[in-house]
């Protein structure tokens, strides 16, 4: 349990870590949203005699995109300390769920939307023949990799934000964030109450998980092999002294909180108040601008690298 | 059957940037039969060196000799089944050596707060499900948990209760007896007395007073220098992770740097004896273990001084 | 005299079949100590959450500062009081030291500027004032409590109730509780102390021991008058002091000694 690195703040002073977590939020927000814009263009095919006109994928635009955003994201990480270790040590849990998808994605049968544009080569759905009928569209292969791509850049996010950010800081931000929404009596100050206490007791609970597995282990409780009764039993033995304790716990800092006078209803003052620094203001239009770029890319439905290697190509 | 540490080092998360040494080249031997007391400060690494007696924690180089069992990384029992031969080792020897089911019933951990670990609708089948882990047939595992019931000190009465009714002693007399009632050849404690009552303390020790004079070799981690010396026939006192002390209870107080180090306080009748022979009594410290017997050292030194005088 | 606390009458159980406290009556005046004893279970905890009104007593009268406990001003009477519990990972509410001292001051809506100064100076008086940036994890049991110890000094109380704070503790981590308590009463002799404790040594320090048992009071008297009764107290799972323990087993042995002070005994054994 105490290996456990993934999502643990990491204390440097880089510049990363220096960032109004707010910028950060609204910045991974953004980024998420460039890693799901996909670039199509429409294509006029002849199809029986008739003009008809399709959205085409353009596969090298998208891994061109993909793989700038990758570098950009691995800058990042670069800056604020996170190893790419760090990031494909997370996704090796992910293996079994990419090679499911993969399988998923092949055996769904397809529309004829996935046209392609590969460069200047288009071609409708393209496969190639494993064996008799048994055909592997392109597309499901593409498809799988751009999953892959998602993630790993997804993962590198939220690694960046949660290594470079006190988790109270993002409970904070995201209290700020939701403080618009007080106006319809949302519990915005209860709900950030609520994760930064859950966030404080995370590494208390895992302690004693580790703790009563260990304390069931000796008496001959094995976690690891066994038929399914016997896990099952494993299991149980450790969720419910878990359960017991979490609920004391939380008896006794309900008393203790309230005893030092909290009163979930009354008004409070905040000790941490993020600053803003024109670091953040300058961090946060790059974002944008970087998103707007990516969207008015999409928007134009043109093959960009297909012209851009056509033109290097002209001018040799 | 000693226990025997040799070369043992211990990392927390290597390769990772949280790696810490926890223990470092531990060399020791713990004596069959006796009661060793391990004392340290907090985070000294006594928790993690007790874990390596029963693998819960294995050792990232080093090993531990269990009477044969051996605890030691994959890389270094590999080595040791290589060479089998050369070792002299038997068929059974070798299987031993990886047994890690058979090692927990030979070696019981009580952990700290062990009323935790407690889960069972009732207080005999909490006790019962460790000898059921272990392979005993449900009538074997009764019968074991009704004994060790008894060991404990607690009333049968409360046998079908839920093991959440009960006071916080009682809970802990339960946790234990899971432990005890797989007769373990060697028992671990950690911090047994912790959070109890003076009265619960003086129970619960007396519990192990007697598990001990039945034949079972006793390590107990604490902070508690009473029970220390009036318990314990071994000290190892341990610092940053290594060995700085082993010996008798009593030389322990003797050693006015370890206790400096340490920061921990004597115990009060050590203590006091200790100023006494500052003033010209002769008090045989290895002889005092609580109050009573600082009370009969006091009385024989008083006559023997008063009759020397006369 | 005035009161810190006076409580007439007092009935409570948490139901009905079993009573905790039947006709409880007791008062600890304005800058005492009193230490609360008695055995696990005997009540004592009870005791300090009806007082601090986390628990309602359901017949009996709690007064706090001469103004009686009721709903509308539990509020109110509780910033006059701070209280350490026993476990001292669940009443850390903090991620960093500083935050969790922070808790109390945000909740008496103090300006987030003067919050520093404050801090400092409470975490400096328990001596954690290298720590402010450190989280729960990686403090010991000790210095957590002597986190809360800042927190509820941060908020300026009259009345510290201490329940059992030092009973997860290590020896050298109860020392540094007693210490302190000890140095904040030398310091603010008007700073009241309900202690409510099974660490006998520690309830030795007070100006008046409480001994409670079955919910009713047994003793109540000052330590040396209480610790005289070794065997009432060892009948209710008590001990008493080591010098009282020594006398005693001197007796058995036929030297008697008067004195129950450490260094007087010493001298007078060696007449």
């Amino acid at each position: 349990m105490k290996n456990i690195t993934l999502g643990k703040y990491v204390p440097y002073n880089s510049f990363v870590h220096r960032l109004d977590p707010r910028v950060k939020i609204f910045s991974m927000i953004l980024l998420l949203v460039a890693i799901f814009i996909k670039f199509t263009a429409n294509v006029d095919i002849l199809e029986d005699g008739v003009v008809k006109t399709i959205t085409v994928d353009l596969v090298g635009l998208n891994f061109a995109v993909y793989f700038l955003l990758f570098i950009f994201i691995y800058i990042i990480m670069r800056i604020s300390h996170v190893s790419l270790k760090m990031l494909f040590g997370q996704l090796k849990a992910m293996w079994v769920m990419l090679i499911f998808l993969l399988i998923i994605n092949i055996l769904v049968p397809r529309s004829n939307e996935n046209a392609f544009y590969i460069l200047s080569n288009f071609s409708i759905d393209p496969y190639f023949v494993v064996f008799k009928d048994f055909k592997i569209y392109y597309s499901s292969l593409f498809n799988t990799i751009y999953i892959v791509f998602r993630l790993i850049i997804m993962f590198g996010l939220t690694l960046v934000l949660t290594s470079t950010t006190k988790p109270l800081e993002i409970t904070n931000a995201l209290e700020w964030m939701m403080s618009p929404l007080k106006v319809i009596h949302f519990p915005a100050h209860e709900i950030a109450m609520t994760i930064s206490l859950a966030l404080r007791f995370i590494p208390t609970l895992l302690e004693e998980t580790e703790r009563i597995m260990k304390a069931q282990a000796s008496r001959g409780v094995d976690f690891e092999h066994g038929k399914l009764i016997e896990k099952i039993r494993a299991v149980i033995s450790l969720i419910v002294p878990l359960f017991i304790s979490a609920f004391q716990r939380s008896e006794e800092l309900a008393n203790a909180m309230e005893a030092r006078g909290y009163n979930p209803g009354a008004k409070r003052t905040k000790y941490r108040i993020n600053k803003w620094h024109l670091r953040d203001t300058f961090t946060l239009l790059f974002v944008v601008i970087l998103l707007g770029g990516i969207i008015t890319l999409s928007a134009l439905h043109i093959d960009v690298l297909a012209l851009l290697v056509n033109w290097i190509t002209s001018l040799f | 059957m000693p226990i025997k540490f040799s070369h043992l080092n211990y990392i927390y998360s290597p390769s990772t940037p949280f790696a810490s040494i926890a223990l470092e080249d531990i060399n020791l031997e713990i004596k069959d039969h006796s009661f060793t007391c391990i004392v340290g400060h907090t985070g000294s690494g006594k928790s993690t060196l007790i874990q390596q007696i029963n693998a819960l924690l294995i050792p990232t180089s080093g090993q531990v000799d269990v009477n044969g069992f051996i605890v030691a990384s994959k890389n270094d029992t590999k080595t040791i089944k290589k060479n089998r031969r050369k070792n002299k080792l038997t068929k059974e020897e070798l299987k031993k050596l990886e047994d890690i089911k058979l090692l927990r019933k030979n070696v019981g951990l009580v952990f700290q707060f062990p009323e935790y670990q407690l889960f069972e609708e009732t207080v005999l089948k909490d006790v019962a499900f460790g000898p059921k882990n272990f392979g005993y047939k449900d009538e074997e595992a009764i019968e074991l948990a009704k004994n060790a019931l008894n060991l404990v000190g607690l009333n049968e009465e409360l046998f079908e209760k839920s093991p959440f009714e009960l006071s916080g002693g009682q809970k802990r007399r339960v946790a234990i007896a899971g432990i005890i009632s797989l007769k373990p050849d060697v028992l671990i404690l950690d911090e047994p007395t912790a959070g109890l009552d003076p009265q619960g303390c003086q129970e619960m020790m007396d519990l192990f007073k007697k598990i001990h004079q039945n034949g079972t070799t006793v390590i107990m981690v604490t902070h508690d220098m009473d029970n220390v010396i009036k318990y314990g026939s071994d000290v190892v006192v341990l610092g940053k992770g290594k060995v700085l002390k082993e010996c008798q209870p009593y030389e322990l107080f003797l050693d006015e740097n370890m206790i400096s180090l340490l920061c921990i306080e004597e115990p009060k009748c050590i203590h006091f004896a200790k100023e006494l022979n500052k003033k010209g009594y002769h008090l045989d410290l290895s002889k005092i273990k609580d109050v009573e017997s600082l009370a009969d050292e006091i009385a024989s030194n008083k006559k023997e001084i008063s009759g020397g005088s006369l | 005299m005035d009161h810190a606390i006076k409580i007439t009458n007092l009935c409570f159980g948490y139901d009905k079949k079993t009573p905790i406290f039947n006709d409880l009556s007791l008062h600890v005046e304005k800058g005492e100590y009193v230490a609360i004893i008695g055995h696990n279970g005997s009540g004592k905890s009870t005791l300090a959450k009806l007082i601090i009104g986390l628990l309602e007593a359901s017949s009996g009268k709690i007064e706090i500062f001469g103004k009686e406990l009721n709903e509308e001003n539990v509020y109110e009477l509780r910033s006059k009081m701070g209280i350490v519990f026993q476990n001292p990972d669940n009443q850390f509410t903090g991620a960093t030291v500083a935050d969790d001292i922070a808790f109390g001051l945000e909740n008496k809506c103090v300006k987030t500027e003067e919050m520093d100064e404050i801090i400092l100076k409470y975490a400096t008086k328990v001596g954690m004032e290298k720590f402010l940036d450190k989280e729960p994890t990686a403090l010991s049991g000790g210095q957590k409590q002597r986190v809360a110890i800042a927190g509820v000094l941060a908020m300026q109380p009259e009345l510290i109730i201490m329940d059992e704070s030092t009973a997860m503790l290590d020896p050298k981590g109860k020392k540094e509780i007693r210490d302190i308590v000890k140095s904040l009463r030398s310091e603010n002799p008007n700073l009241t102390v309900l202690s409510i404790t099974h660490d006998i040594e520690e309830a030795f320090d007070s100006d008046r021991v409480i001994c409670i048992n079955h919910g009713s009071i047994v003793f109540n008297d000052t330590p040396n008058n209480v610790f005289a009764h070794e065997k009432e107290l060892s009948l209710m799972n008590l001990s008493v002091p080591f010098v009282f323990q020594l006398r005693n087993e001197l007796k058995r042995n036929g030297i008697s000694i008067d004195t129950i002070d450490e260094k007087e005994m010493v001298n007078e054994l060696c007449l």
